[in-house]
């Protein structure tokens, strides 16, 4: 046990110290001073102190939304110009982001990076995941079964069965939907809340190829190839839209379903109607969604569409459109994107990695090798760590 | 696995020109280097500028769209009505991105279904959420239920809590109201095995919702005529001593904003801010039966039954300090209300239950603007509502449900 | 019948007309229409302008109060002093309605209580949650499992003997062994509790606060002077003794090591070849910081002080030259010992008086000092993001705040 650590001639100490920090401080902090929320604020500036906007000049300074206008001044009667304005409410933006992430209050400010031991040995072929907030649902294609992993310490809880060929999964309506891809397609279903057991088949009447899965609150949408089916999940009805090519990733943006082709994806209406259609890059695959931007992984192009889909009040474009496309950042085969508040992560099918962006920004963060012969195919978040499926290992990774 | 696709070489490359060609009509303009990735933007006007990049991420993430579709105008000065424009879209896009539920891929408003329910032990009253799981009340039953929140698997039920209707999380603990005359307020230990609740003190008749202030909890007390006598009652939870405050007609709704209580007094027609001592500090007229409040940081939302209409109260001020005067900012109406009952509040949104209406109507909070209205199986008549830090929960008086929303 | 629906007609009526009038006197300005929804605001002179609705938002949610109980200037230019006050009530509304700790409709700041707290091994020191659950080090050798939703302890893991710091990392749960030569625990939490693996056992010697960057798990050795870079990968071990003297804590900020000295009195930037890029003195007894994005907070028992230092700007890039932003004084401050940030907030422990002391983070306004038990003895705390959770080692329990 630890005995109190004994302090020696403090008052002298204090004394020297407190003379140092001044010292230490005064190339910074000479400047105007205030009383803030009772406390005695100084700021590096001259030019504040008889300002009415002195304390939150100082929140500002403190938490790094501002830097002055040159080491001793802030310049509080100048005009805001447009391109200053755009540092100042981006810098607020992504320092909201980052305080506010759960991670932030977890003291986990390491980059992503690959740990053998943060990862969780599941059935053969596993393809995708999908979170519901607690546990990570994984569907096993080789195998035909779907696995549930706890998303806090990676534990494999249970496994369900009877579920060949199990794809794309969504949590939606208290359940687990999954696709029974590459046999006659069907639509399995999962209650979380009973013992593991054989997945009900809610229906058989889906194509043979069915991939990306998506919800719009009340009905299950199914990207298949040359045709897009939209259940109720009530009663198994199909419905059954055609006219598309490829159709592979499925995405609810809050307002439309959208689905990704061979090299375009497409914004549908709740009738299965095209309202819109925008070029992708080849061999587009299952994107994500972060609020305001759609991420479209481009298997073949090794490329990322970014689709402007939202304003920023969370109403839908009119028009939507390509806002940019990204290359680079180790992307090779990218399949799959997953959004976590603040990054894009894609995974490298044939790169044997992930790549990340800061949605944000757009810009570039790394690129993390999950291991040669990992195939990483599925992505998703469980609201702190991105969770990938690597099927070539038949491993989850948790980063 | 197989995807079933042909490449053809020769169409790749018309694509990418055409893609090259589509594109250059669009992003023709300005480029630059950010973190050293080229970057090109639709203006023409900002190429050399010092803040390229924060413009690039400005128009990225559409806290902005330009001045035109080729024109950023950096050198123009911000107005202060340009200024609410982008201050409002940085702030709700920060919340919208923060949202677990975007992290989740659930973008959704929310939706009532069968496989989304949970049966509960009969006459739910009154629910909260400790973050993993989801307590409620039950009052026929005397009993609290705890359920699941990842899944809604119902887990188990706490005994003995006569006539249970509010529910507090708080102290380590689960604090229950309950019961007539008098009436209760019980607590357990939620890390125990299931049992019967401790009774912690008598309260004054008919106790209905409860919060704390961090220290005491304070729960509001209908009284045994629902039409005269009610009371506040203020239990100082380490020794169970009780202090009543008179002086109210039928209070039922209660909450705290982190720095006042707050109650409603339903026959009253009004919201009062209490100081500590009990005293009344103010009162605000709201609407006709008023019922349980939610607070979103710096507004008040008052559900008004019998008026189908929700009364805003700002009750701080832009850095979250008390005003000195609360004052109505607006009363809402439409959006389905049809007996709005009970308010919550998941960061980004308002949701209040409908009893008749068998539904709960949305705002998002910032704005006040109308989300819509979802229902609920008919019958249902929903009543309490909370929120988990992914899904509202809803208890179906008509159906003895918890249902996820 | 009759004549009561009348005399209620004109009861009605007159209540209508004082609504109206008592409204009127704030109410009675600008109208639009936004989301398909009539807005009144208390302006009058923002009807005709294109941002109506977006004035609307700024006033509903408490970004702006106009420039006079009736004026709002949407025309008038914006001056770099009213956009502190603009940007600086954006970003902590956003933070505050986002919080965990909102959602949950728990809007007092914390408080201890009895009922809170759960029962650990002898001689708790540090906490670090993994989301879910609450790891818990004790010097009298125990790791303990707490669940974070009720408390409830979930397993004790035994032969860590005389366990200090927690990080958890790498699908795993590391602890430092205060042994000479110094010792790494490690637990797989997939697996029931039992004995704690030993990670390596050739750390400097008294390893006390530990953290871990994206390659290293990195413990700072009191009794050595030294600080260990232990591989995960490979198991070797590299120590690092220049420049250090009696380094107790440490932390990673997500692009450099700091590591807290109370021999020296300093907090040191080291890379990660151990080498020592920045130092900052001028303290007593600093012991162990926390991160919040931006700034380091740093308690100091000997001088009685949290010093707040800003080491990255705001896209998230370390500073060349990190500078002190201010040092906090009263608050309730007696001996600080640990800090923990949880989002909005930072929570510093007292040894001195077994209370803890709460600032707000954006701006360093004192939320206020709060007492746990008489002889608690409150030391480490971590966030969870709903609750702080602080480690009493006079009583040897874990409690909530």
């Amino acid at each position: 046990m630890h005995t109190n650590r004994r302090r020696t001639a403090r008052r002298a100490i204090l004394l020297t110290v407190f003379t140092v920090v001044v010292i230490a401080g005064s190339t910074h902090l000479h400047a105007d001073t205030g009383t803030c929320s009772g406390n005695t604020i100084t700021l590096p500036f001259t030019d504040v102190a008889g300002s009415p906007f002195f304390c939150q000049i100082a929140e500002a300074f403190f938490s790094a939304l501002t830097n002055g206008t040159d080491a001793s001044h802030y310049s509080p009667s100048t005009n805001v110009t447009r391109d200053q304005m755009a540092a100042f409410i981006t810098r607020t933006l992504d320092s909201e982001l980052r305080r506010g992430s759960r991670k932030a209050s977890l003291d986990q400010w390491e980059q992503a990076f690959f740990a053998s031991g943060a990862t969780t040995d599941v059935d053969s072929g596993p393809e995708f995941l999908k979170s519901d907030g607690v546990d990570v649902w994984v569907s096993n294609g080789g195998a035909g079964t779907i696995s549930r992993v706890r998303a806090s310490d990676g534990r494999l809880l249970q496994t369900w069965t009877q579920a060949p060929g199990a794809g794309t999964l969504v949590v939606a309506r208290g359940r687990i939907f999954i696709t029974g891809g590459a046999e006659n397609g069907r639509l399995y279903r999962i209650d979380p809340k009973e013992l593991p057991q054989p997945v009900t088949v809610v229906t058989n009447q889906l194509g043979s190829f069915p991939s990306g899965i998506t919800t719009d609150g009340s009905f299950i949408w199914v990207a298949d190839a040359d045709v897009i089916f939209k259940v109720d999940p009530g009663n198994g009805d199909v419905t059954t839209f055609t006219g598309f090519d490829s159709a592979s990733g499925m995405l609810y943006d809050g307002s439309n379903v959208w689905t990704t082709e061979d090299h375009t994806i497409k914004k549908l209406a709740s009738n299965g109607n095209v309202l819109q259609t925008l070029p992708v890059g080849q061999l587009a695959g299952h994107p994500a969604f972060d609020g305001a931007n759609i991420w479209v992984p481009n298997d073949i192009s090794n490329s990322i569409t970014v689709i402007r889909a939202k304003d920023s009040r969370g109403e839908p474009l009119a028009q939507p459109f390509v806002l940019a496309t990204l290359t680079g950042n180790g992307l090779d085969s990218p399949v799959c994107a997953a959004f976590d508040g603040e990054r894009i992560l894609v995974t490298n099918l044939s790169g044997d990695s992930i790549s990340l962006w800061r949605a944000t920004t757009l810009q570039p963060i790394d690129t993390i090798s999950t291991q040669s012969g990992s195939n990483p195919f599925g992505a998703c978040c469980d609201g702190l760590h991105f969770w990938v499926a690597l099927s070539g290992t038949n491993k989850v990774v948790r980063f | 696995m197989n995807r079933g696709r042909i490449i053809d070489r020769a169409m790749v490359l018309s694509i990418v020109l055409a893609l090259m060609a589509a594109g250059s009509s669009r992003l023709r303009a300005d480029s630059g280097t950010c973190s050293g990735q080229m970057i090109a933007l639709p203006f023409m006007d900002v190429a050399a500028n010092p803040f390229f990049c924060d413009i690039a991420e400005a128009y990225f993430c559409g806290l902005t769209n330009g001045t035109s579709s080729s024109t950023y105008s950096p050198s123009s000065i911000v107005t202060r009505d340009q200024m609410a424009a982008f201050i409002t879209r940085t702030q709700d896009s920060a919340i919208r991105r923060m949202n677990r539920r975007a992290a989740l891929g659930q973008w959704t408003q929310g939706v009532f279904a069968g496989g989304a329910m949970t049966d509960v032990d009969t006459f739910p009253y009154l629910v909260k959420s400790d973050g993993v799981d989801i307590w409620v009340a039950s009052a026929a039953t005397s009993t609290v239920s705890r359920v699941r929140a990842s899944d809604g698997h119902f887990i188990e039920s706490w005994t003995g809590a006569s006539g249970a209707r509010g529910v507090l999380v708080a102290r380590g603990r689960i604090y229950v109201t309950g019961g007539s005359t008098p009436g209760h307020l019980y607590r357990f230990d939620p890390s125990q095995a299931a049992g019967d609740v401790v009774t912690v003190a008598d309260l004054e008749p008919y106790p209905d919702s409860l919060t704390t202030d961090g220290f005491f909890i304070w729960t509001a007390c209908n009284g045994s005529t629902f039409s005269n006598g009610g009371s506040i009652c203020r239990i100082n939870p380490t020794n169970g001593n009780v202090t009543k405050f008179s002086g109210f007609v039928s209070p039922n709704g209660i909450l705290y904003d982190g720095s006042n209580i707050w109650m409603i007094d339903l026959p009253a027609s009004v919201l009062y801010k209490l100081n500590t001592n009990g005293t009344i500090a103010q009162s605000i007229t709201v609407g006709a039966t008023p019922y349980y409040p939610a607070f979103d940081g710096t507004n008040i939302w008052v559900p008004n039954k019998n008026n189908n209409s929700v009364t805003v109260v700002r009750v701080k001020d832009s850095v979250g300090a008390p005003l000195a005067s609360a004052f109505v900012l607006t009363t809402l109406t439409g959006n389905g209300l049809d007996n709005p009952i009970c308010a919550s509040f998941d960061g980004q949104r308002i949701l209040v239950t409908n009893n008749s209406g068998d539904g709960v109507s949305l705002w998002k909070a910032t704005d006040l603007s109308p989300l819509g209205a979802f229902s609920a199986p008919s019958g249902s008549h929903p009543y309490g509502a909370c929120f988990d830090g992914v899904n509202f929960w809803i208890t179906l008086q008509g159906t003895n449900k918890l249902a996820r929303f | 019948m009759n004549h009561t629906r009348i005399r209620y007609r004109a009861i009605a009526l007159a209540l209508v007309m004082t609504v109206i009038i008592a409204g009127s006197s704030r109410l009675r300005a600008d109208s639009g229409s936004c989301s398909g929804q009539t807005v009144t605001l208390p302006f009058t002179d923002v009807a005709g302008s294109p941002f109506f609705c977006q004035i609307a938002e700024a006033y509903f949610s408490g970004l702006s109060n106009g420039t006079s109980a009736t004026t709002y200037s949407p025309g008038q230019n914006v001056t770099r002093e009213q956009m502190a006050a603009f940007i600086t009530r954006t970003q902590d509304q956003g933070i505050r309605r986002r919080s965990y700790r909102a959602a949950l409709d728990q809007w007092w700041e914390g408080s201890f209580s009895t009922g809170g707290t759960t029962d650990v091994g002898n001689g708790p020191q540090s906490v670090e949650s993994d989301g879910a659950d609450l790891w818990v080090a004790s010097f009298g050798g125990t790791v303990t499992r707490v669940h974070g939703s009720d408390g409830r302890a979930l397993g004790t893991w035994t032969g860590a003997d005389m366990a200090d710091g927690v990080v958890v990392i790498r699908g795993r749960i590391f602890i430092t062994g205060e042994t000479s030569p110094g010792s790494l625990y490690r637990i797989d939490p997939k697996q029931g509790a039992g004995p704690v693996d030993v990670a390596t056992n050739s750390l400097g010697n008294d390893p006390r606060g530990i953290t871990a960057d994206e390659s290293f798990i990195w413990t700072a050795n009191y009794g050595s002077g030294s600080v260990s870079r232990f591989n995960p990968a490979s198991g070797v071990v590299t120590t690092f003794s220049a420049g250090f003297s009696l380094p107790e804590e440490i932390l990673y900020d997500g692009s450099h090591i700091w590591v807290s000295d109370s021999g020296d009195g300093t907090i040191k930037e080291v890379a990660s070849n151990g080498s020592i890029l920045q130092t900052l003195s001028g303290f007593n007894a600093p012991h162990q910081p926390t991160f919040d994005g931006s700034n380091i907070w740093l308690p100091d028992s000997g001088a009685g002080t949290v010093t707040v230092i800003r080491v990255k700007d705001s896209q998230g890039n370390p500073l060349v030259q990190p500078f002190v932003l201010a040092t906090l004084t009263g608050n309730g401050l007696a001996d600080p010992y640990a800090a923990a940030f949880d989002g909005e907030r930072v929570l510093v422990t007292n040894l001195g008086t077994d209370r803890v002391s709460l600032w707000r983070a954006t701006d360093f306004a004192p939320l206020g000092s709060f007492s746990v038990s008489s002889g608690s003895a409150p030391r480490g705390l971590c966030s969870d993001g709903i609750n702080f959770w602080v480690t009493l080692a006079g009583t040897s329990k874990l409690a909530r705040f």
